[in-house]
């Protein structure tokens, strides 16, 4: 025993354990592991914006029954649906959820967002970020979501439109499937590419590739390519078709961020056209649809839309296309060779 | 009936600042060991689950009862935290066998006491050991656990002690007698498992 020792009042005995022994067990075993200071502060931060949300929300709930106790009964309902829903406890997982990948004027191309994090895009601008679990989402005008996770979002205004890479190992992300968390319900894909809006009181999914399910309080419902699902205020359940390519779907294509070509095959510049578009791509005959294959791209299509960026990379490689439909057709292009 | 916990649950619920710094910083080091422990020392995981794992006890904060701790209750959101993780990677959760947890090894630690003294045991058993000396460090209650780490492993006086709990050195002697005590019988029970 030490001089320290000495400073202790030790005054109990138990058969057992005896203090002498406590004593040698802590110091045979050492200090409990230090939790790393950055990774405390991270999550800290998180679920304390969370709490504090939870605690704001549950003032706004107290006013809502106020207000509900004048209303009929139906509109109590309602907002009772609203505040199970009104700020999801959700899992935001790593400390990184997300990075932008098309920027905007209130997030960068390349920043990262964090567990927790709110975005918003104003009436004027898009933008896109790339979940760490490797799901595209972006953000059509006027939307507000907040990245609970690497496998979360929740969509509190406006429109996202989530790619999950399609069924294509090259291109599908290893995290396993995302969900959206809405005001109705969670929607979840399995390998797909889809639109959740939210209308007023109404959330719409449309679907233009795969599946999704979306929870709702009465049960789950699947939406497959080429449908639609509306649930209303009430959570009454509205089915539709949608066309998977055209206006509907224009606006993904304005916040798409654009493929680094180099070194990639024009097939492969095609295959992520016509997703990004969701049309099929064709080719007029064997001879371009080998060519496709064989032609490794240079440079960059930054800056590009789309449209501008298929026909400089058609064009550079002889080619070029017609619309058939829901397909593109690519097809040699006749007469001497152009410059690029 | 945890009325500490039961109080600090409350303070909460009602937006008190103090109360989620004291419930976080008490709780989130146990609970990020207790996650490392069962995902294979995975760090980004153990992070991401708990939390997910606050996230939802934040939410339902209003409900907690104190039939158990705190800590306890924070623990069953862990640990379906932990599965939902592995769920959703598609992958099967690792079979980390507990000694707390799986009453087999109970026999290895009804030699913990013996362990404690001078024979050190096999390092696969000290390894065990320190992590439920951990776990039982983590489930004490207070500032237990840091006055017997500060005692033992820094080996401070009691008077440094003192001064680091704002308290007198004789109020420190009392805490770090309870300590202790609290310290003997959570060992006990995890030996009774």
């Amino acid at each position: 025993m030490n001089d320290r020792d000495r400073d202790d009042s030790t005054t109990t005995t138990l058969p057992e354990i005896s203090d002498e022994k406590i004593a040698g067990l802590l110091r045979l075993t050492g200090p409990r592991p230090a939790v790393p200071a950055d990774r405390s502060s991270r999550v800290k931060a998180a679920v304390r914006a969370h709490w504090r949300d939870e605690v704001a929300g549950r003032s706004r709930r107290k006013t809502l029954w106020t207000a509900a106790a004048l209303a009929a009964a139906v509109t109590v309902a309602i907002a009772l649906g609203l505040a199970r829903w009104w700020r999801p406890g959700g899992p935001p997982p790593a400390a990184i959820a997300a990075r932008v990948e098309v920027g905007s004027a209130t997030a960068r191309t390349g920043e990262a967002v964090r567990s927790g994090s709110e975005l918003k895009t104003s009436g004027a601008d898009r933008l896109a970020i790339r979940l760490a679990a490797g799901h595209s989402v972006r953000l059509d005008v006027d939307t507000r979501v907040q990245v609970l996770s690497p496998r979360a979002v929740a969509l509190y205004e406006g429109a996202v439109y989530v790619d999950s890479g399609g069924p294509d190992p090259l291109h599908a992300p290893g995290g396993g499937s995302i969900e959206i968390r809405t005001p109705a319900g969670e929607v979840h894909e399995m390998g797909t590419q889809f639109e959740v809006r939210i209308i007023d009181a109404a959330v719409r999914v449309r679907v233009r590739e795969g599946t999704v399910s979306m929870d709702l309080p009465t049960g789950g419902l699947e939406v497959q390519a080429g449908r639609e699902l509306e649930v209303d205020a009430a959570g009454r359940a509205h089915r539709g078709d949608v066309p998977t390519s055209g206006a509907h779907w224009e606006w993904i294509g304005a916040v798409a961020p654009m493929m680094e070509i180099e070194g990639r095959t024009l097939r492969e510049f095609l295959d992520w056209f016509g997703r990004e578009r969701g049309v099929e791509i064709r080719f007029a005959g064997a001879e371009p649809a080998a060519s496709a294959s064989n032609i490794r791209l240079n440079g960059s299509i930054d800056g590009m839309t789309l449209d501008q960026a298929l026909e400089s990379v058609l064009l550079t490689c002889r080619m070029g296309h017609r619309i058939d439909g829901n397909a593109i057709l690519v097809e040699p292009l006749a007469g001497p060779r152009g410059s690029p | 009936m945890n009325v500490r916990d039961l109080d600090l649950a409350r303070r909460m619920a009602a937006g008190d600042e103090v109360a989620f710094d004291e419930l976080f910083d008490r709780s989130f080091p146990a609970l990020y060991r207790f996650a490392m422990a069962r995902m294979n020392r995975d760090a980004d995981g153990a992070e991401e689950v708990v939390q997910a794992a606050l996230v939802k006890a934040t939410s339902k904060i209003a409900t907690f009862r104190g039939e158990a701790s705190l800590l306890t209750w924070l623990c069953t959101f862990c640990r379906h935290e932990i599965s939902s993780f592995y769920e959703r990677a598609g992958r099967g959760r690792p079979t980390t066998e507990l000694v707390e947890e799986v009453p087999e090894i109970k026999a290895a630690l009804e030699s913990l006491p013996a362990l404690a003294g001078d024979d050190p045991g096999t390092s696969l058993q000290r390894k065990e050991i320190a992590r439920l000396v951990h776990v039982t460090l983590d489930r004490l209650p207070g500032r237990y656990a840091d006055a017997l780490e500060w005692k033992y492993i820094e080996g401070l006086p009691v008077r440094e002690i003192a001064a680091r709990l704002a308290l007198t050195p004789k109020a420190a002697e009392s805490l770090l007698t309870r300590a202790r005590e609290a310290f003997r019988d959570g060992f006990s029970a995890l030996q009774a498992v």
